[in-house]
């Protein structure tokens, strides 16, 4: 019944499509039209990705990547299907997109404990240390030693060849927060894997943006001198430390709220998570960290926590869903069917790199098997950060050839990272036993 | 300051307001009866709408508005959703045919009476309004809100039977404006498929259907308390969607929609709760954003000429209409001429239609924003002068019927 809604609702989107391409309608007026397709069929597409044991955010996603623009790349001949989710109403659904990112922000800076870190601080930090070296420099390594075998290095000496190919690792070493947020709410998973994955999964997100940063402001103008936007380290360390700053204002003003009021919480976070966007756009902060300090405040030095978290978890289902389906839409599959045996090859190093890392992190902090076992498993799966960076490094070369080369390649990997990510750490959850709830359907968030 | 900011901000805005009104008190106590009823009619966020529109603060701005105005449509939605919910097969069965054929005698009457005078006024002084002002004015005119009445049915507690039919009538006789009003629609999407206007809203009708049946099945298949609420966003946004890219409306979409909804055994109570919730909010989110579109510098003689011919026309449809009504299918009952009075104030589905004309209309009918902001400013401002002179009207009303009643038993 839920394949037969689905194909219901394509069709009459198809016909709807094929109207308003007759009629060469605006683009940007099918925005809520696109919007509210991918909240319908990805919410059974969630279901149905449910039932074969997958996260739901795999449904979301799917249900992004087949409303999104780059199907209709991969099949031109399906001449009628220019994708519901064109590029520009994706860019028209940005806000959208920022502010599911900051709710599931707010949850992931709920989500640590100062209890828990301060059990698992060593933890925490050997793993992300690991991760930001080990992970790097074997991805880079690996890439740098099959340069010559790929045709987009011919002509470059070994030296830049070297440095593209640790911009690839640094981007590798990322990570999705909201993946793994996304799915500890869905199967309620609790437990020392989950903390950690919170914990090093926050940090990294932190630490990637320095290092992005670093390494963008070091090696762009030996690689292309002139050009790139690379921003300085002092403008972007300004930046992180307003943001902790004003993190931690709006995460006292929470508190604050949810001390007076009990009515309408949801919709409070909600108008300040736009507030925050506001800000953020404006005295150019980073909305993520915001919106982690705040939760991490309220968590922390309130007993507002629990309100808060359970707020924001009514409202799970549709920022997941909206957030996941716009990525989907987003993932650029042509790059990946143009890219494959790279992309690929990128995708399999990086797995060995992180299962290498974590075990060895692991090993150093003296954690239970169970924990050796699974604790890969949570970073694996890459996301926004991770295309921002690769679109960034793309635009910045002068050879627009190369550059969009590039990117493809290294989105091309990501979009194998963010399908595969999700369902691996699932799995990882529930091999561990953290997981409560196998399947959501029934148990809601 | 960048587009994207500026839009941001005015979303923060709305919702602010939005927010706020949910925690708006109603009056109780010493106050005045009439004043009471004013402050639930949600007159003041009417009022704010204008101080914060371009006519006051300009925080609300033509270019926020119209960049919002997909998003709009989601609320246009909602007022179609919550319109039609209230058909249930069941309910409708209680009350006697009879009253249903008074409930929209009346409002079709109402819209005759409106067009002819206002076609006949613009024929005459050779007015520029366009051709479609005096069905837009009858399609808004024959629409009537409950909300006034409910309060004083509230503050008066004994009611005759009569003033609780007369609530029903005042929620559902805005169909007849619904429909008249989506006859209207242009829908240049369709009209280069090259198909009449008849069978343009029988597109929409089967379109609306369809959409209907499948929202049923959706439901069906959603246990989740959380996920239900992510289905009607869905839903909205959706509908609201085609409505806005084919220029089709959303209001007469999703009257059928909720329709189909409330009368399935599971989906009717599921639609029931979820739009309880919203319902306050998003209606005063509509008047706000009516609001925001008026411009002093449209409040001219003439269109207070306009203003006062509306008003005064709609109550004199309603007046003549009930009386009509009252002789010819109740000869047995004694109901007062003043009945007619209670239909005065606009609800939620004339403020909803007015918007939907501002969205729809700009680029596809007169092409000239003079025009359609002249006729907005006596939409506006007939809404609120409706809304003012209706707790009168309707206490009279309802007074005027219970002595009826009592001489009646007497």
């Amino acid at each position: 019944m839920k394949f037969l809604t689905v194909i219901c609702l394509f069709g009459i989107m198809l016909v709807l499509q094929m109207i308003l391409n007759t009629s060469n309608s605006d683009v940007i007026e099918r925005a809520p039209l696109a919007l509210g397709f991918i909240m319908l069929t990805g919410h059974l597409l969630g279901h149905i990705a449910n039932r074969f044991n997958l996260p739901r955010i795999t449904g979301y996603l799917i249900g992004g990547v087949i409303a999104g623009p780059y199907i209709a790349k991969i099949f031109p001949e399906l001449f009628f299907f220019h994708g519901f989710l064109q590029v520009d109403v994706v860019n028209q659904l940005s806000t959208v997109d920022k502010l599911a990112l900051t709710l599931i922000a707010f949850t992931a800076g709920g989500e640590c404990r100062i209890e828990s870190i301060k059990k698992s601080i060593k933890s925490i930090l050997i793993i992300a240390i690991s991760h930001m070296t080990l992970v790097v420099s074997i991805v880079a390594g690996f890439l740098f030693l099959i340069s010559s075998y790929m045709n987009i290095f011919d002509g470059m000496n070994s030296f830049h060849c070297f440095l593209v190919c640790l911009l690839i690792g640094v981007i590798s070493s990322a990570n999705s927060p909201a993946s793994i947020i996304a799915i500890i709410v869905e199967t309620k998973s609790k437990g020392r894997l989950t903390e950690l994955a919170i914990g090093v999964t926050v940090l990294k997100d932190i630490l990637v943006i320095i290092l992005f940063t670093i390494s963008v402001s070091l090696i762009m103008p030996i690689l292309a001198p002139g050009h790139g936007d690379a921003k300085s380290i002092m403008i972007l360390l300004r930046e992180l430390l307003m943001s902790i700053i004003v993190g931690i204002g709006i995460g006292y003003g929470i508190i604050f709220y949810l001390k007076s009021f009990e009515k309408q919480r949801t919709v409070f976070i909600f108008i300040l998570s736009l507030i925050i966007l506001a800000m953020s756009d404006y005295l150019h902060l980073e909305f993520l960290l915001v919106a982690i300090v705040a939760g991490f405040v309220i968590e922390n030095f309130s007993k507002q926590g629990i309100h808060f978290i359970h707020s924001i978890e009514r409202a799970s289902t549709p920022v997941f869903l909206v957030f996941f389906a716009i990525t989907g839409a987003g993932l650029h599959l042509d790059s990946l069917i143009k890219l494959w045996p790279i992309a690929l090859a990128i995708f399999a190093i990086r797995i060995m790199a992180v299962i290498l890392a974590t075990w060895l992190s692991n090993t150093i902090t003296k954690e239970d098997d169970k924990i050796k076992k699974y604790s890969w498993t949570a970073f694996l799966a890459q996301a926004g950060v991770s295309l921002g960076f690769a679109k960034l490094v793309g635009a910045a070369f002068p050879d627009e050839t190369f550059g969009a080369q590039l990117e493809g390649i290294i989105i091309g990997a990501i979009v194998l990272n963010e399908i595969a990510g999700p369902i691996i750490f699932k799995w990882g959850l529930t091999k561990s036993g953290e997981a409560t709830v196998l399947d959501s359907t029934g148990g809601g968030h | 300051m960048e587009d994207s900011l500026q839009s941001l901000i005015g979303i923060i805005i709305l919702v602010t307001m939005a927010y706020l009104a949910t925690h708006q008190k109603i009056f109780h106590g010493k106050y005045n009866a009439n004043f009471k009823m004013l402050a639930g009619s949600g007159l003041g966020m009417l009022i704010i709408g204008i101080c914060v529109g371009s006519s006051g603060f300009n925080i609300i701005t033509k270019k926020l508005f119209s960049d919002l105005a997909p998003f709009i449509q989601l609320l246009l939605a909602w007022v179609g959703l919550i319109f039609g919910s209230q058909f249930k097969t069941s309910l409708i069965k209680k009350i006697p045919p009879l009253y249903y054929i008074g409930i929209f005698f009346q409002a079709i009457a109402t819209y005759f009476i409106i067009a002819t005078i206002f076609y006949l006024i613009q024929s005459y002084f050779h007015l520029s309004y366009g051709h479609l002002f005096p069905f837009i004015m009858a399609s808004i005119g024959c629409v009537s809100g409950p909300t006034i009445l409910s309060l004083a049915i509230r503050d008066q507690k004994t009611v005759s039977p009569l003033i609780r039919y007369l609530q029903v009538a005042t929620s559902i006789d805005a169909i007849v404006g619904i429909v008249a009003f989506t006859l209207l629609f242009p829908s240049t999407v369709i009209e280069k498929l090259d198909v009449s206007p008849a069978i343009n809203f029988g597109i929409m009708a089967s379109l609306a259907i369809l959409l209907g049946i499948l929202f049923k099945l959706y439901v069906r298949l959603t246990t989740n308390r959380n996920e239900q609420f992510l289905l009607l966003i869905g839903m909205l946004t959706f509908t609201g969607g085609i409505a806005y890219s084919l220029h089709y409306s959303a209001i007469f979409i999703n009257m059928i929609i909720g329709f189909i909804l409330c009368n399935d055994n599971k989906a009717g109570p599921w639609i029931d709760r979820q739009l309880a919730v919203g319902e306050r909010p998003f209606y005063l989110l509509l008047l706000l954003v009516l609001g925001s579109q008026f411009e002093y510098q449209y409040f001219t003689t003439m269109s207070f000429t306009m203003i006062s011919i509306f008003v005064f026309t709609r109550i004199l449809g309603k007046v003549i209409s009930i009386s009509f009504v009252d002789k010819v299918l109740f000869p047995d009952q004694v109901i007062s001429y003043k009945s007619g009075l209670a239909f005065t104030f606009q609800g939620g589905v004339s403020i909803a239609m007015a918007i939907s004309f501002l969205t729809i209309y700009p680029t596809n009918v007169s092409g000239n924003q003079t025009i359609l902001q002249s006729i907005l400013c006596i939409l506006i401002i007939s809404i609120i002068v409706n809304a003012l002179i209706s707790p009168y009207l309707t206490n009279k009303s309802i007074s005027g019927n219970n002595k009826s009643n009592q001489e009646e038993t007497s």
